[in-house]
């Protein structure tokens, strides 16, 4: 096993392409985190008296109303208009203090990881990439009488990946620190911190998020071997997602009905409620804003048990690749 | 066992033994039915036409296809995938498979570490194969930007790799000039004297003949002769005889007639005959020829050459038939 993930370390340290989706992930997640910053940072534009004014007299109309009832109700909605606009303005200031905390050091690396699903489809790009590789050139033919056990020369990618994704973790945890220090360096406006992080939480949000990723690149594992190819996965991944969450909000598993609560049993369904009820938890702004106040799951199951649900699908996935790369016939 | 030729001429232990070895594909039956043994060292050649059954046969062997019925074993060991043996086995199956992003040593390098090679092993083992097959030149090259020759040479080393008990080569000088097809070649018998088995499976039958002691022909999935190469091509051995004067063949022919009804005559033109008798008569009929004051200008030893031996076992399947066809 060792000497074939020191193999693996010789096979993929000059992969240019696993280089440039872990330097694409990276940056988008910058991209997405700076972006995120910019609109939570730039206040609403504030109407001038004299444009509120304006707009209402283009867009008022009084009938047989004299002139100084004109002025009069003119000078109401003037008045009204930016009154609202001041209330908008408190609200948004009040709300900023929390908002921006999504940038301080405590919350940046959960910020980041919440800010889109760059290293969850970057595991899977690198998933199906190592596995497909092998079909695509036909060395599986060379590795697998090199290394002779199929299940050890399996077990071995899923660590390799498992590590890949593990430091993809780290990569951009650090970049959430790095960006929220760049962020204090340059004097950016930021509040002062007052959600603490719940650590021991946030290190389960963390963990989740692992899992989730892990049975990602289970799946893509899984399909790559099945389908001896690295291309089509990426797309039936994105399938399969989009079927999940269809699937989920069908009726029939509304409550009430015959099938109240069976999608829970579903991978992203269980993925979203162990995320999001981990992330309350831990205090993580972005996750909370990112989920917003509709679609409540019905969590009818503990938390472990969702965790269980989604190992679950993870270990489904490992045993369909492994069975699959033990029975089949190497044909490339 | 219809149709197959189990050698057992062999001495020592054979490295691969195959029995009853079956594979279909759907419906297709790409290997019906072979008992075949392999014996240490020498190089044993495979033949057969296309869809003869070869790489089938070949890629069980490697373990990477598992066989319907049957059983293969290596060293005494049984294969199938994933067996443990397989670590001892070098290939290099239809196109090479190499890591077109690495270089030739790192390529190298993987499959060393894969075959738990140390690193002090690997420092020695990898420029020695590089230069073994002529890359050594190029050792920090990608594979990726190598010519089809210098991939089907990397393959090589990496089949010849960590000093393999077995190698399997599907058509090892595809894509190689000349040079290289010598270089090839001589690599392969130097390797088969240092006592590595190995199968050479090969469409250029002159290749076939100048390297392999032993030699199997397949046709439909199954074995149609197999053993020492001089024994299949001693198939349909005879004696060539040629006289100065039509009428010496003539007196010959009766003569042989009389004498010795268990040989076979045919008149090659004439003032020429060929005697379906064995190598070791040669001098009973000279002897015999002399003594009626009948004396050949040349007796000599007609053997057919592979091709012919190919041929005969092969030509009314399908593949080989259309080949003649439109040649």
């Amino acid at each position: 096993m060792k000497a074939l993930l020191q193999a693996d370390w010789i096979r993929y340290r000059r992969r240019l392409d696993l280089w440039v989706i872990v330097i694409g992930m990276l940056l988008f997640s910058t991209i997405g985190f700076l972006s995120g910053y910019h609109r939570d940072v730039t206040d609403p534009e504030q109407m001038t008296e004299a444009q509120v004014r304006q707009m209402v007299v283009d867009t008022s109309f009084f009938e047989g109303a004299t002139q100084e009832e004109i002025d009069a109700q003119t000078e109401q909605l003037v008045h009204d208009w930016l009154d609202s606009q001041e209330q908008d303005r408190i609200r948004w200031d009040e709300e900023q203090k929390t908002t921006l905390q999504q940038y301080d050091l405590a919350q940046a690396p959960l910020t980041i990881l919440g800010s889109g699903f760059g290293p969850l489809i970057a595991a899977f790009l690198i998933a199906t990439l190592i596995v497909g590789d092998e079909f695509r050139h036909g060395t599986i033919r060379t590795a697998l009488l090199a290394a002779s056990h199929r299940r050890r020369f399996l077990a071995a990618r899923l660590v390799t990946i498992g590590t890949i994704t593990a430091g993809l973790f780290a990569l951009v945890i650090a970049l959430g620190w790095l960006l929220s220090l760049g962020l204090h360096a340059v004097g950016a406006e930021l509040a002062p911190p007052t959600e603490l992080v719940d650590a021991g939480a946030a290190f389960g949000l963390v963990g989740a998020e692992v899992l989730a990723v892990l049975a990602a690149v289970g799946l893509g594992v899984a399909m790559t071997v099945l389908l001896r190819s690295g291309a089509f996965p990426l797309l039936l991944g994105i399938v399969y997602a989009f079927v999940e969450l269809f699937l989920a909000n069908l009726p029939i598993f509304a409550p009430r009905e015959p099938l109240a609560g069976f999608q829970q049993v579903f991978l992203t369904y269980e993925v979203q409620r162990l995320v999001r009820t981990l992330a309350e938890s831990s205090n993580a702004i972005a996750f909370r804003q990112g989920f917003g106040e509709n679609g409540e799951p019905l969590g009818l199951l503990p938390l472990w048990a969702a965790a269980a649900i989604v190992a679950a699908w993870l270990g489904l996935f490992v045993a369909i690749a492994d069975r699959r790369v033990r029975r089949m016939d190497i044909v490339e | 066992m219809e149709g197959a030729t189990i050698d057992r001429t062999v001495a020592s232990a054979p490295v691969v033994e195959m029995r009853g070895l079956v594979k279909h594909f759907a419906e297709a039956r790409a290997v019906d039915g072979i008992d075949l043994d392999i014996p240490a060292g020498g190089v044993y050649g495979l033949l057969g036409p296309n869809g003869a059954g070869k790489t089938t046969t070949i890629r069980i062997l490697a373990g990477l296809l598992w066989p319907t019925r049957g059983a293969v074993r290596v060293l005494g060991e049984p294969v199938e995938p994933g067996a443990r043996v397989l670590g001892r086995v070098g290939c290099l199956i239809e196109r090479p498979a190499l890591y077109p992003w690495l270089s030739a040593t790192d390529n190298l390098r993987v499959f060393a570490t894969m075959r738990g090679m140390s690193p002090a092993e690997q420092a020695r083992a990898v420029p020695a194969a590089l230069d073994r097959v002529g890359l050594a030149a190029v050792a920090r090259r990608k594979a990726g930007g190598f010519s089809t020759g210098m991939r089907q040479r990397l393959a090589l080393a990496v089949a010849f790799l960590g000093g393999p008990v077995l190698v399997i080569l599907d058509e090892p000088t595809n894509g190689l000039d000349p040079n290289g097809v010598v270089d090839v070649r001589r690599l392969i018998k130097a390797l088969a004297g240092e006592g590595t088995t190995i199968i050479l499976s090969s469409h250029v039958l002159p290749e076939v003949e100048q390297l392999c002691d032993r030699i199997a022909i397949m046709r439909d999935g199954r074995i149609a002769a197999a053993g020492p190469a001089r024994d299949v091509l001693g198939t349909g051995e005879r004696l060539f005889v040629r006289f100065d004067a039509p009428a010496q063949a003539a007196a010959a022919y009766r003569l042989l007639g009389e004498r010795r009804p268990s040989w076979p005559l045919e008149r090659a033109g004439d003032a020429a005959l060929l005697v379906e008798a064995a190598a070791t008569d040669a001098s009973g009929l000279n002897r015999l020829l002399g003594e009626a004051s009948i004396f050949p200008a040349e007796l000599g030893i007609r053997r057919p050459s592979l091709e012919d031996v190919f041929r005969e076992l092969t030509l009314d399947q399908p593949d080989v038939a259309a080949a003649e066809l439109a040649s």
